[in-house]
């Protein structure tokens, strides 16, 4: 058998590869980063800005002592399919791969949702955001609002503030009082994990402001001002409870989006979230798909943050040994010990999470008929509307042919979502799940040069 | 390292990508939109979006954000 193919060097994608060598096992593992670490543990190389360094460098120093573990960095999976029993990847390099199995451990994007002004310069997602100061220390702006809803948005603030950054207000535009108290019952230590968030902020004097939204940002030609609301229980705005203030930069999170591109090429079965409607990966106790030999782990199988991740990875790299034969289902069943009821007591506070921090329609309102809703083809609100109620499309997929909305070069995996849910409020009803899933119908998962192809071609 | 922008030559030190160099340079806005004409800058800061793309090395359409500096680059953006 050839060795896995792990595709994601997040934290699910490392530990699975932990496990894959502590079984005799090997992996390459593939990520478009030239580093290890993913979305969580990207960090610089000045140390400071890396979070909770502990568990990664473990990690990493564990891959590095086994040299049957192959990292390419800088590599990106254009590609992917399933035939026979085996997964096929291609990469941006021009090579491509073939194994009897894989690990599917691409992670998630910030969730966004439009409103007027969301295009300019110096707006930004709240993972954008994180994702350039923990890089290289680079800052948004001085001066920035943080907005949307989850609990994402803390930490995110947090690190602004300990940059040097001006955070002017951090505002939750769902309904969460009470709500840290809701999740020390459940996870004592995100609880800790929240205080030191909040200790920062109120050391700072942030205002966090609950049930506030940011429903337009303005400036010419960047965000000078933002225009923000005291919104009800689905978001619509409380009239009178509009302020303006001035701003240089304003960083945006609704949770996150399981990137599922290459997933949906490899023919996996995929679910409907219960509460948020994402489509993620269906997978069994043993992260298996139902494509046999593919895995998958981490936000790909339903967004639960890094511990589950870690978790899943762990599970899964375990099961990959036994289907590699290289360990009994005994031996596995010692190295699994309360993996299995770690994820499901994990998995239960994400998804208790995601009806506290669920997105409520109303968010609509905050459209002008000029707000641009996808971002790559301009094609705006009016728009879209033309395009249902003068052109009578009458399902998304019409919709965004004849409004080229999700055409463009991010392929729909910004609007997508976006598109879904104003095209089916306009023809009166909520996306298919059909409809859903097609959103993340990606042929190529990221554009390739010419010469990529040519090479490939060979 | 030396790297040219819009053909200026400017002296980078760290390794790191092209979208966070030219925005500690205060270069916010990277292009113009085709349509509209509309300035954008980095979005989601990790190759989803495509808002950060710049002509690298004369290859258009590059991600800013996931794009490593190499010595010599040539990076032409929106002035
Ligand atoms: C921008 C951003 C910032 C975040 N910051 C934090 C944070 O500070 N704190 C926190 O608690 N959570 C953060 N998160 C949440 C994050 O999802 C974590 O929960 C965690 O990183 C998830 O681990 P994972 O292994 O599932 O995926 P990830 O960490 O996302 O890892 C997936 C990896 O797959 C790679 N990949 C995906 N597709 C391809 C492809 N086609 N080819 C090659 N490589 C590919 C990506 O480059 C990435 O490194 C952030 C999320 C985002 C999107
Ligand atoms: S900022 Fe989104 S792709 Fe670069």
């Amino acid at each position: 058998m050839s060795r896995t193919i792990i595709i994601g060097g997040g934290p699910a994608g490392m530990s699975a590869a932990v496990e894959i060598a502590r079984a005799g096992g090997d992996a390459i593992i593939i990520d478009s980063n030239p580093r290890l670490g993913g979305q969580y543990w990207r960090h610089g190389t000045d140390a400071k800005f890396s979070h909770d360094g502990e568990r990664f460098f473990a990690l990493q120093d564990e891959i590095s002592r086994h040299p049957e573990i192959e990292i390419r960095g800088g590599s990106q999976v254009w590609r992917a399919s399933y035939q026979d029993g085996v997964a096929s990847v291609w990469l941006n390099d021009g090579t491509s791969l073939a194994s009897e199995t894989l690990l599917i451990a691409t992670g998630a994007y910030d969730r966004s949702l439009p409103f007027p002004g969301w295009d300019l310069p110096g707006s930004m997602t709240a993972g954008g955001a994180q994702a350039l100061l923990k890089a290289s220390g680079a800052l948004l702006g001085r001066a920035v609002f943080v907005a949307g809803t989850g609990p994402f948005l803390l930490p995110v603030a947090a690190s602004l503030v300990e940059a040097g950054v001006k955070v002017l207000g951090v505002l939750e535009a769902n309904r969460v009082n009470g709500w840290i108290n809701h999740l020390g019952a459940v996870d004592f230590s995100k609880m800790k994990d929240a205080a030191r968030y909040f200790k920062i902020l109120a050391t700072a004097k942030v205002p966090i402001r609950i049930g506030y939204a940011i429903i337009e940002a303005r400036g010419d030609g960047r965000v000078e001002e933002v225009v923000i609301a005291k919104v009800d229980r689905h978001f619509a705005v409380k009239p009178g409870s509009i302020e303006v203030h001035k701003c240089d930069a304003i960083a945006t999170g609704w949770g996150f989006t399981p990137d599922l591109t290459l997933a949906h090429s490899l023919g996996v079965t995929t679910d409907i979230d219960a509460i948020d409607r994402s489509v993620v990966v269906h997978v069994d106790a043993f992260q298996e798909t139902s494509q046999h030999g593919v895995f998958a782990a981490g936000e790909s199988t339903g967004v639960g943050g890094v511990d589950l991740a870690l978790i899943e990875g762990r599970v899964a790299g375990i099961a990959i040994a036994v289907q590699r034969g290289l360990i009994s289902t005994m031996d596995a069943k010692n190295r699994s010990v309360g993996l299995a009821q770690e994820r499901s007591r994990i998995r239960k506070f994400a998804q208790a999470l995601l009806s506290v921090y669920k997105i409520r329609e109303g968010w609509r309102s905050w459209l002008h008929p000029e707000t641009i809703i996808c971002r790559c083809e301009e094609v705006t609100f009016a728009q879209v509307r033309n395009v249902v109620h003068d052109l009578g499309a009458s399902d998304v997929r019409t919709a965004k042919l004849l409004s080229r909305c999700g055409m463009g070069m991010c392929q729909g995996r910004v609007c997508g979502r976006i598109v879904a849910d104003v095209v089916g409020a306009e023809i009166g009803r909520s996306a298919t799940d059909d409809e859903l899933r097609g959103i993340h119908n990606r042929p190529i998962a990221h554009p390739i040069s010419l010469a990529t192809l040519a090479k490939q071609g060979q | 390292m030396k790297v040219f922008v819009n053909g200026a030559e400017i002296e980078a030190t760290e390794s790191e990508n092209v979208g966070t160099f030219l925005l500690k340079r205060r270069q916010q806005v990277l292009r113009m939109t085709r349509f509209e004409g509309n300035p954008r800058g980095m979005f989601c800061g990790i190759g989803v979006c495509f808002d950060c793309i710049v002509t690298i090395d004369g290859i258009a359409n590059q991600r800013a954000c996931i794009t490593q500096l190499r010595e010599g680059m040539r990076i032409e953006v929106t002035s």
